[in-house]
């Protein structure tokens, strides 16, 4: 549900420009430190260092070493490949099923569509986070379950949106004409109606990726996700929450960099849509 | 308005039923035998004691008699006894309820300080950029980690707060103080928004004209057009609460429902996770119902014709 909220600020202000790019760039690097972690640290993530342990920020170590004297910053650059995979996943997985049902839901007769849509009300109902807590009480927890709790927790709003397009875009002249042509009705939404929907849910989904990031770091805080030497960065501040009295640096950075892919995912969510959204098309 | 409360009424009612059933569901599906996760790892019993605990759940009968069992015995308030506890779960949570309640209560109270700080106090244009990017740095960080960053500055490194428990009045500022902040800064943008959005508005120019002064034009006219889509946030922002009471209650290690919510998911506790589920949705649709009413006392144009105006919104 943070999706639609935060979607609904819409900043009109001039000058975006800068934000939109610096926004880009920050995720370029992230995607890149996901991708090949080993082009920004030579340090091994799991490489414990008895001789330097919660070692304080400095040149050697520049995020500081954890209680077992592994580099906290190699751990956060590894990191982002499990957070930002585990993000982009679960929107990925959320996307494609919300599309579906919900242009099903916009093109099946009205009674199918009520039903339908109570039952993503009553999901609805339900803050993201305790959604996505209610999947693992129900798959148990593991990292697999955190991607389909997290994707099973957004999905509703990607119906909804999918839905309310759908039934503009049905109506179009395009539409109504290819059905006078006698086009199969699958193929009139497969090839017609689902492409002219995307725009709006290319927007969602990229805010959309934070929140997972958000909802996934958040389940593996609570020791539900991944289990500790894997460096993702909600498991790292659930380390850092320990060791707060000694080394606050182990439980800061990582969190910055979660806060960083956030805000970047809905700065640039933010101007797709206020630059009329929908790419190429 | 009455037919239309009831039709109200009607519509939250079937969001607990289907809440109810969901939960219903999920005990169904969930692989392993109840039994089983009762007795735990430890657990050993013979088949025949636990065919008799069986029974006496009454897992042996067909799975829509349990069902219906089920919805009238939650419809009288029971809701099934804890595994791992052996409690019943109303007591289960009710034992923590105020414990969260308190937390919930200094997290709206802090929210409506932070509002209003961030609206009176740095209100004016040439400050919006900064408190707007505040704002995104508050919506956007895991919600633990402020709690996290609390707890190193003020726990830790200042000394001035508790850094762990719930004991006295202090235990509360941090916690609290965690969940405010992320919720202050959606407000914060949701209200700046709509504030923009109400001096467009003709009345706002007519005010104007009348010679009303700019301080009575925001008091009287424009805080209030724009508090009607922040208390629209109301119902996600009750829910975020709670949601955010299981993060913080356990950065925090304070008792609360957060807290049995984690244990009975972890613990895999299902009669629990139901009741959690349940309780939920009641706190949704009350939510809901008072949001309803609210929005009437606000802004009388939905008084006279809520359907009409709804369409046009």
């Amino acid at each position: 549900m943070a999706v639609d909220l935060r979607r609904r600020v819409v900043s009109r202000r001039p000058g975006k420009r800068t934000g939109r790019i610096i926004a880009a760039a920050i995720l370029g690097v992230l995607s890149a430190m996901a991708l090949f972690p080993a082009l920004f640290t030579g340090l091994d993530p799991l490489g414990a260092d008895v001789s330097a342990i919660l070692q304080p920020p400095s040149w050697a170590h520049i995020f500081g070493t954890d209680q077992v004297g592994r580099d906290v910053y190699s751990r956060v650059v590894y990191g982002a490949g499990y957070s930002l995979g585990t993000g982009v996943g679960a929107t990925a997985i959320a996307l494609v099923v919300g599309v579906v049902f919900g242009t099903l839901a916009g093109l099946v007769p009205r009674a199918l569509d009520g039903v339908l849509m109570r039952g993503v009300e009553i999901v609805m109902a339900f803050p993201e986070f305790l959604v996505a807590l209610f999947i693992i009480a129900v798959l148990g927890p593991g990292p697999a379950n955190v991607i389909i709790a997290v994707s099973v927790a957004a999905v509703p709003a990607y119906i909804r949106v999918a839905r309310a397009e759908t039934l503009v875009v049905r109506r179009a002249g395009y539409v109504e004409a290819a059905r006078g042509l006698g086009v199969h009705p699958l193929t009139i939404a497969v090839r017609h109606i689902v492409p002219n929907t995307l725009g709006p849910l290319s927007v969602i989904a990229t805010i959309g990726i934070g929140t997972a990031i958000v909802a996934a770091a958040g389940l593996s805080f609570l020791g539900l996700g991944p289990q500790d030497p894997t460096p993702e960065w909600g498991l790292i501040l659930a380390g850092g929450r320990n060791l707060l009295a000694v080394a606050w640096w182990v439980a800061v950075f990582p969190g910055v960099f979660i806060t960083a892919t956030v805000i970047s995912a809905t700065v640039l969510g933010r101007s797709l849509r206020a630059h009329g959204t929908g790419g190429p098309r | 308005m009455a037919a239309r409360l009831a039709a109200r009424l009607g519509g939250m009612l079937v969001v607990v039923w289907g809440a109810a059933t969901l939960a219903f569901l999920v005990l169904r599906l969930v692989p392993g035998d109840p039994v089983d996760i009762m007795l735990g790892v430890q657990g050993q019993a013979s088949p025949e004691a636990k065919d008799a605990i069986r029974a006496d759940l009454g897992l042996d009968r067909p799975a829509f008699e349990q069902y219906f069992g089920y919805l009238g015995r939650v419809l009288w308030g029971d809701l099934g006894r804890s595994y791992q506890l052996r409690l019943p779960v109303t007591e289960v949570i009710g034992q923590q309820l105020a414990a969260t309640l308190e937390l919930v209560a200094a997290s709206v109270l802090f929210t409506l300080v932070l509002v209003a700080i961030g609206a009176v106090v740095f209100g004016g244009r040439r400050s919006r950029p900064v408190v707007g990017a505040l704002e995104l740095i508050a919506i956007s960080s895991p919600p633990f980690w402020i709690g996290l960053v609390l707890l190193a500055v003020f726990g830790f490194g200042l000394n001035l707060f508790p850094v762990a428990g719930a004991d006295g009045v202090t235990a509360v500022v941090l916690p609290a103080a965690t969940i405010a902040l992320p919720v202050a800064g959606l407000l914060g943008q949701v209200l700046a928004a709509g504030m923009a959005d109400a001096r467009a508005q003709p009345f706002a120019l007519t005010a104007l004209a009348r010679g009303v002064s700019a301080e009575r034009l925001v008091l009287r006219h424009t805080l209030r057009h724009a508090a009607l889509p922040a208390v629209t946030l109301t119902g996600y922002i009750v829910g975020s609460l709670l949601g955010g009471a299981v993060i913080v209650e356990s950065v925090f290690g304070r008792p609360g429902i957060g807290r049995v919510t984690l244990a009975a998911i972890t613990h895999r506790d299902l009669p629990v996770v139901m009741g959690v589920i349940i309780l939920t949705s009641v706190v949704f649709v009350i939510v809901n119902l008072a949001v309803d009413i609210s929005y009437r006392l606000i802004d009388p144009r939905l008084a006279l014709s809520a359907e009409a105006i709804r369409g046009v919104r």
